[in-house]
C-alpha cells in the first residue's frame, strides 16, 4: 500500500512556475527523501500534499484516500511540519503543545509523551522565544507527532541548523521510524543528510518529477567509477587512453575511469606491467550528491 | 461544535503573556478616567439636580467617549488576535491539522466577541467605580447607586451593535496580514465616526452604531442593535466563506 500517491498533479503559477504532472508513490513505512533544487516545487508539492494549495489538475491519495481540502477525515494521520516551525514565541514549549492537543482534543498524556520523545521535557515551561534553533526545530517535530501520525510530512526540518543540530534531527527521524514505524516523507536540499536516512528518493526540477524509486535503484542507474591510487596520474591517464579507457586525472596521484571496459584486473595488470605503482585500485559508489547532480544537469541540457 | 469549542478554548490559552487582556482592561479604565478627570477639574462644578441625573451624566460622558474610541479598539483588538497566527506564520500549521478549519474563523471571531463583552463589562464596573471615587468630594452631585436600567441597558444594546463592525475588522485582520490596513480602516472610521455625529446617517454607518443606544432615543438604539446584530452575522458569515474558499498558506 502507498501511504502518498499521487497523479498528474499539477498547480502553476505566474510565470509557469509550480509543479506539472507529479505522479509521487511512496511506499508505506518508508523514508522518502523529497530532492531538488531551490524553487524546484519541493514546498509546493508539499502544501498540495497537506491540501494547504488546490491542484489545478491531480488529485493526491493519502493511504488510499482521496485527499479532499474541506475533509478533515483525509488528513487523519498525517503530522507536517512545513518549513520554519509554526510556534508561539510568548508562551512556553508546553503551552505550544497544548494549543494543537487541545484543537486536536487529544488526552493530557499526549503533551508529556511529545515533549519527552523530542527530549524537551526539562525545557516545557520555557518561554519558546528563547529557544535555540535546533529545539524550536524539535518542538515543532513534537506538535507534528502529537496526533501520533502514519505519515510524518516534514520540509527541511534541517535549515538553518549546525552541523550538531543537524545530526540531532536525523537521530529522531531515525529513532522515529524504527520505533513509532511511521512513513517519513522528508524535502531537504542537504543531500548528504537525506542518504543517511532515506531507502527511497524523488528528484524534481522545474517542477517535473526526474526520478523517483528505491535510493539503490537510483545507484544502480549510474556505474561505479574506478578510482586508481598510483605514483603518477598523468602518465598512467596516457596508458589507460591508449586501451580505450576515459581516464580523468583527480591529482597528481589519482585518477577516476567512468565506466571501465576492461576488468578491473585487467587494468590493474597494464598499469603494473606499464611500470605504475599502484597504492589502491577501487570501484567509488557515486554519492547521492553525485547521482543527483547527474539527474539535473542532464535533464538541464537536454532542456 | 466540540471543535469550534476546542478552537475558542484554545484561542484564550494563546492570550497568555500577551498585550490583549491589558488592552481590554485598560482602555474602558482609561476613557472613564478621562472624563472622571474632566469632572474633578471643570470650574464651576456643574451639579446636576438629582443623583440619579448626575450617574446618567456621568455614564453617557464615558460612553460617549468609548464609542468614539471603539473603532481604534476594535480594530486594535482584531488585529492583534488575529496577528498571534499571521505573525508566526500559525496557518499552514493549523490548517494542515485534521480539524474542520471554519472552527480556526469561527474561533478567532467568537474569542473577539467575548473580549468585547469584557470590554463593556469593565466599562460599566469603571463607571461605578469612577461614581464612587467622585463621591468624595460632595460638589459632583452623586450620590447613592445609579438606576442599574438606566446605565445597563443602552450599553447591552450598544455591545448587540458593535458586532457588525467586529465582524467587519475580523475579516479585514484575517483576510490580510500586517497592521496596515485594519488599523488604516479603524483610523479612518473613527474620523467618519467624528464627522456623521449628529446627521442621520449615523443611524445606519457600522461604526456609529454602537453610539445610538446612548442618544436617548429607544427607537434609535434598537434599530442600531438590529442592524449590529443581523450585519455582524451576515458579515461574519461572508469572511468565513472568503476564509474557507481561499488558500491560507
Amino acid at each position: 500500500m502507498l501511504a502518498i500517491h499521487t497523479r498528474n498533479l499539477t498547480r502553476l503559477f505566474r510565470g509557469e512556475h509550480g509543479i506539472r504532472d507529479l505522479d509521487l508513490a511512496v511506499p508505506k513505512g518508508a523514508i522518502y527523501g523529497f530532492l531538488g533544487p531551490n524553487g524546484a516545487g519541493k514546498t509546493t508539492t508539499i502544501r498540495l500534499l497537506l491540501g494547504l494549495l488546490v491542484p489545478d489538475a491531480g488529485y493526491v491519495e493519502l493511504f488510499g484516500r482521496k485527499l479532499e481540502r474541506h475533509d478533515p477525515a483525509t488528513r487523519a494521520g498525517i503530522g507536517a511540519m512545513v518549513e520554519a516551525p509554526s510556534l508561539y514565541p510568548h508562551l512556553s514549549g508546553r503551552d505550544n503543545v497544548e494549543v494543537t492537543r487541545r484543537l486536536l482534543g487529544l488526552p493530557r498524556t499526549r503533551t508529556d509523551a511529545v515533549l519527552e520523545i523530542v527530549g524537551l521535557r526539562d525545557d516545557a515551561r520555557r518561554r519558546v522565544r528563547g529557544y535555540s534553533l535546533g529545539m524550536r526545530q524539535r518542538l515543532g517535530i513534537a506538535l507534528a507527532l502529537l496526533g501520533e501520525p502514519r505519515l510524518l510530512i516534514l520540509d527541511e526540518p534541517t535549515n538553518g541548523l549546525d552541523p550538531a543540530g543537524i545530526a540531532e534531527i536525523r537521530h529522531f527521524i531515525e529513532h522515529m521510524t524504527h520505533e513509532l514505524g511511521l512513513t517519513v516523507f522528508l524535502s531537504s536540499h542537504l543531500l548528504g543528510e537525506v542518504e543517511q536516512l532515506a531507502t527511497h528518493v524523488g528528484v524534481v526540477q522545474h517542477g517535473r518529477l526526474l526520478f523517483q524509486g528505491a535510493l539503490d535503484a537510483l545507484r544502480a542507474r549510474a556505474d561505479a567509477c574506478l578510482e586508481i591510487v598510483c605514483t603518477d596520474s598523468a602518465a598512467a591517464c596516457n596508458d589507460l587512453l591508449a586501451i580505450g579507457e576515459t581516464p580523468q586525472p583527480v591529482d597528481a596521484h589519482t585518477v577516476r575511469v567512468t565506466d571501465p571496459r576492461h576488468t578491473d584486473a585487467a587494468i590493474n595488470r597494464l598499469l603494473v606491467e606499464r611500470g605504475h605503482g599502484v597504492s589502491r585500485l577501487a570501484r567509488q559508489q557515486p554519492s547521492l550528491e553525485a547521482l543527483f547532480l547527474q539527474l539535473t544537469t542532464t535533464q538541464e541540457m537536454a532542456a | 461544535m466540540k471543535t469550534w469549542w476546542h478552537a475558542f478554548g484554545v484561542e484564550w490559552l494563546k492570550l497568555k503573556h500577551t498585550s490583549i487582556p491589558w488592552l481590554v482592561l485598560l482602555m474602558p479604565a482609561g476613557t472613564t478616567g478621562l472624563v472622571a478627570l474632566t469632572w474633578l477639574i471643570r470650574q464651576p462644578p456643574k451639579v446636576p439636580p438629582s443623583p440619579a441625573l448626575a450617574w446618567l451624566h456621568l455614564g453617557n460622558g464615558v460612553c460617549n467617549l468609548w464609542c468614539l474610541l471603539l473603532p481604534m479598539f476594535v480594530a486594535l483588538l482584531s488585529t492583534l488576535l488575529v496577528g498571534l497566527e499571521h505573525g508566526n506564520t500559525q496557518w499552514k500549521h493549523l490548517l494542515a491539522l485534521p480539524m474542520r478549519r471554519d472552527a480556526h474563523y469561527l474561533g478567532k471571531w467568537c474569542v473577539t466577541m467575548a473580549l468585547m463583552v469584557l470590554a463593556y463589562a469593565c466599562l460599566w464596573a469603571c463607571v461605578l467605580l469612577a461614581g464612587r471615587l467622585l463621591m468624595v468630594s460632595t460638589s459632583q452631585g452623586l450620590a447613592g447607586w445609579p438606576a442599574w436600567h438606566a446605565l445597563g441597558a443602552p450599553m447591552v444594546l450598544s455591545l448587540g451593535a458593535s458586532m457588525l463592525i467586529t465582524a467587519l475588522q475580523t475579516w479585514l485582520a484575517m483576510r490580510r496580514p500586517g497592521f496596515g490596513l485594519p488599523i488604516a480602516v479603524g483610523a479612518l472610521a473613527t474620523i467618519a465616526s467624528i464627522i456623521l455625529i449628529g446627521s442621520k446617517w449615523a443611524r445606519y454607518f457600522p461604526w456609529t452604531l454602537p453610539r445610538e443606544p446612548f442618544l436617548g432615543h429607544a427607537p434609535s438604539g434598537v434599530l442600531a442593535l438590529a442592524i449590529g446584530l443581523a450585519g455582524g452575522c451576515v458579515v461574519g458569515l461572508l469572511g468565513l466563506a472568503d476564509f474557507l474558499h481561499r488558500e491560507n498558506t
